[in-house]
């Protein structure tokens, strides 16, 4: 077992410490010695003032970190948002005179609670009529959720906190600016001077913008006042009043309609979105702190653009020694594209802050990235490791920590007594023949116990057997006690990858029994068994071989150059194959990085051009390429794994759509071309417009089957919904993810901006060496769609363009027109959109004159992509 | 035909409610310089599918368009003026300027 350390008397004269957060979830304080200074960034939970339950409080780690006696002084105290567990304990501890500052740079106390910064009394919970249950439920749930939490004491605490933080961090600005203190609220007070006076310390603030805020707020606004409307409702009646049982219901999913709108699926998100973030700079070291940016997914109406700028930021100053991840290593603050924007080519120290009774944080999804990724990062977690030092002095930064191991990637229980100090996982440790072995029992997601074994082998030729026996003591395992010894043989050769288990799957119906054409299915073997797992990979290309397609599996892991991977391709395809499909996300096979323009084209764009993509997308033609020109001569469909087992079975089993199966569609109302459209599809189906239609209006099974079609806008950072517009032109979420139900066999046709962008990132934005990685279906309406068994999910990888001018027979709509007609027609999706393409091709430039234009359309052309199975 | 506007111009008079913002990340040569592939033109496109006879229309008939539409086409980029946060927070959305008219829309 990893030793432990103090830090208390020997600290580091360039140290970052993140603090022990105790039981609590959620919660952050993190103290920086840069020689002289002193930087002191939140304050934990309003709780961790008294400490307990075996962990020191907050004034007591900062005691001994900072070797002073109160009043504690710092030279510079940061709040990066309101949220309570970050406010909490700092106002206690400036009232009681307990701490000190020279500078404060914080969270502006109007634009964190949804008030316009020069209006502090607008804000709807300020009405003197509102009752006091309603402002306490309403306070917290514009804090993080909670719902989760099922000690009553701490739900208690947690709703008086969540209460009186607004009051108490109105009180502690002013008093440290009666007590001297320069206090900067950030988004309303020039910092310049305060910059100035850290910039021995490299202190640069990245962001958030004004604008950035200023959405945020407006966000604030919005969900308390329909908060407040939403728990009203909800205490209508006479009947008493369980505010744990009405917080739960109102904050866990599915949740209430308004916040839903808003911040789904955090509650939270507006606040967390207005973080203050932070580089410093010391002894060559770059550390980044984050507050509770949620850097991968806003989770705020509008905000994606403004957090794709600030990652811009971010990474443009990096790359970063240490970095304290945002949003308490939530999937919202952490995507795994993130860490090369953080660490570029070099390695990166990373810390998670926290309590310890949190099933859900760190994210069980970002450790799994993070473990894949594990030989470029060091990895510590206040949940585990207590007390995290992060020591600048050497040439390389280290972490010390108080208890556990460093490098666990291990998700939390749901067994909220579980990893106390004391009450560490049992750990069992050994040496034979110069292997070393560590075993210990933990909790899996589920609930059920599982025995993780860590084997150090010598990197000599050797073969080491590993025999593993487990027996439960009953009546013990509570306190974490299991015997380990031999039974179960498993022997581990070389470059084998490591077992998957015996979970017995279910049976696959390739195209749910059909009889399909000759099709080459693509693959890597080895990286889509990474993606879904070694038996999930072994038992889809076995279906498929079973069915009797040409499966090709062999393509090299981590192949990225696309022109290799198109001539091993095309070595395998015969005649008869009528098509390709493509099994999994771009990590598996990588698509290619096409520029949809020809030289001289471009050279005729006008200066001010300025398409979102470039002109540069993401494209699988060439894998239907026979003749080695780069071209395709057969169609080409791809099924993303998400790294969802569940989705590539569903997309490989999908059938076609039964009898009674109903078109759908929705269009924004400022695309009429989609009526014309839609009218002419085969079978009878409603069109709906947005605005007026939202999340919320679609009839039951609307998404079930038939032919859908969806002319709406995207995104390319949110891919989980699309949007309509309101009369002003601004977004207006028209569907979403959770629309999609079982859509068995059902064709989606879209003209929504980068509809069919199945990675995190669109071509144009992708850096040198960086690796696309996959989007989850819960991130992305195309694979929720295959998921849910649709057929095809036809879309763009780019920015789709649509005519406004009747009769609308230009830029996007031909092709629309065409797939439909091939559909109609009785063409697989596939086929459909290849035939399209060609009929597209045959109309350009659809009389249009100017260069842009022609661009458009070749854009149009070039970009359209059919998900799944296809055939 | 010359026209006396820029497409930047046209926008910003018929669109009174947006403002026009200039081109972000998305437009970087270097990027580009990373792809893959780059398309063949269109002659070569329509004469692989369409047959040999049909490759005659390509880009170079936008010749004689160039000196007419001149400055007055364009993709521009544009943003709601409007102060909710769903304005302001839509993000940039393409304009297409077309021999003096809007004839396009990003979405």
């Amino acid at each position: 077992m990893t030793s432990t350390s103090s830090d208390a008397i020997d600290a580091p004269s360039n140290a970052i410490y993140i603090l022990d957060m105790g039981r609590e979830k959620y919660g952050d304080c993190v103290l920086c010695r840069f020689g002289s200074k002193t930087v002191l960034i939140d304050g934990g939970h309003l709780g961790d003032f008294d400490g307990g339950n075996n962990f020191p409080s907050i004034p007591d780690q900062l005691r001994a970190l900072l070797g002073q006696t109160s009043p504690l002084h710092v030279s510079l105290l940061i709040v990066t948002h309101l949220h309570s567990d970050h406010v909490g304990c700092l106002p206690t501890m400036v009232q009681q005179g307990l701490l000190t500052a020279e500078w404060a740079l914080v969270a502006d106390e109007n634009l964190g609670t949804g008030h316009p910064v020069h209006d502090a009394g607008s804000n709807p919970l300020d009405a003197s009529d509102i009752p006091p249950t309603v402002r306490r439920m309403v306070a917290a749930l514009r804090e993080e959720s909670r719902a989760d939490v099922t000690d009553a004491t701490l739900l208690s605490r947690f709703f008086s906190d969540a209460e009186t933080v607004e009051a108490r961090y109105r009180r502690m600005l002013r008093t440290l600016e009666e007590q001297g203190t320069r206090v900067v609220r950030y988004g309303r007070d020039d910092y310049t001077e305060l910059v100035a006076d850290f910039a021995d310390v490299g202190m640069r603030i990245l962001g958030p913008t004004d604008d950035h805020l200023l959405i945020c707020t407006d966000a604030i606004e919005r969900f308390t006042r329909d908060a407040i409307a939403a728990v009203s409702s909800r205490l209508a009646g006479d009947a008493p009043i369980d505010e744990a049982a009405l917080y739960r219901s109102m904050a866990a999913p599915p949740a209430m309609d308004a916040a839903d709108a808003l911040d789904r699926p955090g509650k939270g998100a507006a606040l967390n979105d207005q973080s203050i973030v932070l580089r410093f700079e010391v002894a060559n070291h770059k550390v980044l702190l984050l507050g509770d940016m949620q850097l991968a997914k806003a989770e705020v109406s509008g905000l994606d653009s403004h957090m794709r700028e600030l990652r811009d930021v971010i990474r443009d100053d990096g790359p970063y020694s240490f970095v304290k991840l945002s949003h308490h290593t939530s999937y919202n603050g952490v995507d795994e594209e993130l860490l090369d924007e953080l660490a570029g080519s070099g390695r990166v120290l990373l810390a998670h802050s926290g309590g310890i009774v949190d099933s859900t944080h760190p994210d069980p999804g970002v450790l799994s990235f993070l473990r894949r990724n594990r030989q470029r990062i060091g990895w510590a977690r206040t949940d585990r490791n207590g007390l995290i030092t992060v020591n600048l002095n050497s040439q390389a930064a280290r972490f010390r920590v108080s208890r556990g191991q460093l490098n666990d990637f291990t998700p939390n229980s749901t067994d909220q007594s579980q990893s106390e100090p004391g009450h560490v996982s049992e750990e069992i440790g050994g040496e034979v023949g110069g292997a070393t072995m560590v075993s210990r029992k933990s909790e899996a997601p589920d609930g059920q116990g599982v025995v993780e074994v860590i084997a150090r082998i010598p990197h000599a030729s050797t073969r080491v057997t590993l025999t593993i026996d487990v027996e439960p003591r009953s009546g013990r395992e509570a306190s974490g006690e299991t015997q380990v010894s031999s039974s179960t043989r498993k022997q581990v050769t070389k470059g084998e990858p490591e077992p998957t288990g015996d979970r017995p799957l279910p049976p696959l119906r390739v195209g749910d029994g059909r009889p399909l054409p000759p099709l080459l299915f693509v693959t890597s073997r080895q990286a889509l068994e990474t993606n879904i797992g070694r038996q999930e990979a072994a038992h889809l290309l076995g279906a498929l071989r079973a069915s009797g397609q040409t499966v090709y599996d062999s393509l090299p892991s981590g192949l990225t150059e696309v022109s290799r991977v198109a001539a091993l391709v095309r070595g395998q395809m015969g005649v008869r194959h009528e098509g390709v499909v493509i099994l999994g996300g771009y990590d598996v096979v990588p698509a290619q990085r096409l520029d949809t323009l020809d030289e001289a084209l471009r050279n005729k764009l006008p200066a001010s051009h300025a398409d979102p993509d470039n002109f540069v997308v993401w494209s699988d033609d060439v894998y239907g390429d026979r003749d080695g020109d780069g071209l395709p001569e057969v169609p080409v469909s791809r099924i993303p794994d998400g790294r969802s087992p569940q989705l590539i079975f569903a997309a490989v089993q999908a059938g076609l759509p039964g009898d009674t199966a109903r078109n759908f569609g929705v269009r924004n109302a400022e695309r009429p071309f989609a009526e014309d459209i839609f009218s002419r599809l085969p079978g009878a189906g409603d069109l709906l417009v947005s605005q007026p239609t939202g999340p919320g209006d679609l009839p039951d099974g609307a998404l079930g089957g038939g032919a859908i079609y969806l002319m709406l806008h995207g995104g390319d950072l949110d891919g989980s919904r699309f949007w309509g517009e309101d009369e002003d032109g601004g977004m207006f979420e028209a569907i979403n993810v959770s629309n999609v139900a079982a859509s068995r066999g059902a064709v989606a046709f879209t003209g929504c901006c980068w509809g069919a962008l199945c990675a995190a990132t669109p071509a144009a934005y992708l850096r040198p060496g960086q690796r696309p990685a996959p989007r989850p279906p819960e991130s992305s309406m195309a694979l929720s769609f295959l998921r849910a068994g649709a057929l095809a999910f036809v879309g763009c990888t780019g920015a789709h363009y649509s005519p406004i001018t009747p009769p609308f027979d230009y830029f996007g709509a031909p092709m629309h027109r065409a797939f439909w007609r091939q559909i109609e027609g009785g063409s697989a999706p596939a086929r459909a959109l290849f035939r399209a393409k060609i009929e597209y091709l045959e109309g350009i430039p659809h009389g249009r004159v100017e260069p842009s234009d022609h661009a458009i359309e070749m854009k149009i052309l070039r970009q359209y992509a059919c998900l799944g199975l296809g055939w | 035909m010359t026209y006396s506007k820029t497409a930047r111009e046209i926008v910003e008079e018929q669109m009174p409610n947006f403002k026009v913002v200039e081109p972000g990340r998305g437009i970087d040569a270097v990027r580009r310089a990373d792809t893959d592939a780059t398309t063949p033109d269109l002659a070569a496109l329509r004469k692989k599918y369409l047959g040999e006879n049909a490759g005659a229309v390509s880009h170079n008939s936008t010749d004689a368009a160039d000196a007419d539409g001149g400055e007055a086409s364009g993709i521009v980029l544009v943003k709601p003026k409007a102060a909710t946060a769903q304005d302001r927070g839509v993000g940039p959305k393409a304009v297409v300027v077309s021999r003096g008219r809007i004839t396009g829309k990003q979405g």
